[in-house]
């Protein structure tokens, strides 16, 4: 919540460090991700927009605004060189990783009831239920 | 020349070590941040964007150097504000000052602009300390006891200075009745259990076959203890989010992460172990802790207040090594060969599914915090 902000701290005093690498890592889903997957399993009904989902902010330039590198990753091939190029940089750098919120969060065990809730929100008009239920064989099959 | 008691109030922070404070001004602790700006050069003001983030980072800064975390800001919704942060030290136990502006004494009551009742307000978080400066003579045990109890309680404390006391002239207490006459110091203990708590651990994590450990934050600095406590148990380490970083999660005995984003290594063990050992953790949630009568527990921690709260029983110590103090040669343990291959055996089905999800957890450098937050230095 006051992240951005703290970036503009950061901003004004890396500077100063002896050591100027900062790597901030966004993972961009425009989704409050962690608590949407709370309402489907746990609470058993379909992802609030309203409240979950977030507007699209590009991260990685409002670093660049700042004075920090940002890199924006959209494909898996991209991330060993974005995080090359990370730890090489003379300056802080904000590395935005462009990733899905339908990838469902699952626990290392699940429960008959949270597999209910599950399959009951995805039954309750959840907006990204079409690309969760891809995600999940996917997930299923690796 | 005479000093201001905020002037006075600065230079104890110095005499205490600090040598850097975070921060956000307002009229209402004017007074002090203008002593720190008269000695700019020995104490390094860093200006947040809000105080919430100067609490956070006055936390940070105890996290990653083990000194007394400072911060410094203005009353009313300033303090407010600073909560956040001070829960942040409070959770995670970590030694925070906060320094809280005030109304002027004689508007105090009159429900003033900005009026809230700190004390009232910091009780909770500040449990342990939360004072008022009402007067120049209290400001030196005031200080010192705010200091003092965040090291030895490892939580955040508070103090309060109005801002007509800011501006008063310093005053030393004289040697008299209803007076304190305070210093600066404070030496850390080393906690050991008795010898027979220590035996008692020592033969209920003998007695397992398959011995599951849960180590926290509180477990750093002691990660070759834990390993080598973990060899002569033959027992699987889990790690709680704070404990990530004590041990990488490429050693074999490392189930890596518990919880809802924990493994499938650690549910497993967790749910098949018959003895838990948790070192320095402060792990939450029931539901991915063995089921009640399902473990013998073993817990050691430094606060005994943390103990017997996740269904274990307790041997407070301040290092991880009952077990390889007295368990002596084992008995062959069934877990090593069968249970634990059946775990080590879920690694090669879990890794290809965490990246394809995300890049494993507990790659976050180890040495500065875990150095700091086992040895918290005070001058």
């Amino acid at each position: 919540m006051n992240g951005m902000n703290a970036m503009i701290t950061v901003a004004k005093y890396w500077r100063r460090w002896r050591d100027p690498r900062f790597v901030v890592v966004v993972l961009n889903n425009r989704d409050l991700e962690f608590v949407s997957w709370e309402q489907r399993i746990t609470g058993g009904s379909a992802k609030f927009p309203g409240s979950q989902d977030l507007p699209d902010v590009n991260y990685a330039q409002y670093a660049e605004m700042l004075g920090f590198r940002g890199l924006r990753v959209s494909a898996p091939g991209e991330v060993a060189a974005a995080w090359d190029r990370a730890f090489a940089s003379e300056r802080p750098v904000l590395l935005e990783a462009m990733v899905d919120p339908a990838v469902p969060m699952t626990p290392p065990h699940l429960t008959l009831e949270q597999v209910r809730n599950f399959l009951k929100a995805l039954r309750s008009g959840d907006p990204d239920a079409a690309q969760i239920v891809r995600a999940s064989v996917k997930d299923m099959l690796a | 020349m005479s000093r201001n008691v905020s002037e006075f109030v600065v230079e104890r922070l110095q005499a205490w070590g600090v040598r850097r404070v975070f921060g956000y001004p307002g009229d209402g602790i004017n007074g002090v941040i203008l002593a720190l700006a008269g000695v700019q050069d020995k104490v390094e003001f860093v200006q947040a964007r809000h105080e919430e983030m100067a609490a956070f980072m006055a936390c940070g800064h105890a996290k990653f150097t083990g000194e007394v975390g400072v911060c410094i800001v203005t009353g009313g919704p300033g303090a407010i504000h600073v909560l956040n942060g001070l829960y942040d030290a409070k959770m995670d136990g970590q030694p925070v000052v906060a320094i809280v502006g005030q109304q002027a004494r004689s508007a105090l009551g009159s429900q003033y602009q900005q009026e809230v009742d700190l004390p009232a307000l910091f009780k909770d978080v500040a449990s342990e300390f939360v004072q008022t400066i009402t007067t120049a003579t209290q400001a030196r045990h005031v200080v010192d006891r705010a200091f003092r109890v965040a090291l030895a309680s490892r939580r955040p404390t508070c103090i309060v200075i109005p801002t007509d006391v800011q501006e008063a002239d310093a005053k030393e207490p004289p040697r008299a009745h209803l007076t304190a006459h305070s210093s600066v110091g404070y030496a850390r203990p080393v906690i050991v259990p008795r010898t027979e708590d220590l035996e008692r651990a020592a033969r209920a994590l003998n007695a397992g076959e398959r011995v599951a450990m849960l180590v926290g934050a509180g477990a750093a600095g002691a990660a070759s203890e834990v390993l080598a406590t973990a060899e002569a148990l033959q027992a699987g380490i889990a790690k709680a989010l704070l404990g990530l970083f004590v041990l990488p999660d490429d050693i074999p005995h490392v189930t890596g992460a518990i919880g809802l984003l924990g493994t499938k290594p650690t549910h497993e063990m967790i749910a098949h172990c018959d003895t838990l050992l948790m070192v320095g953790s402060n792990f939450p949630y029931s539901e991915f802790l063995p089921k009640e009568g399902q473990a013998r527990g073993v817990q050691v921690d430094i606060d005994g207040r943390k103990s017997c709260r996740r269904g274990c029983r307790t041997t407070p110590s301040s290092r991880p090594t009952p077990a390889r103090r007295s368990s002596g040669s084992r008995a062959t343990s069934a877990y090593a060969r069968g249970s634990s291959a059946r775990i080590r055996g879920c690694w090669p089905r879990w890794v290809p599914r965490c990246r394809m999800r995300s890049p494993p957890s507990s790659r976050i450098p180890a040495a500065p915090w875990s150095r700091s937050w086992a040895t918290a230095r005070c001058r």
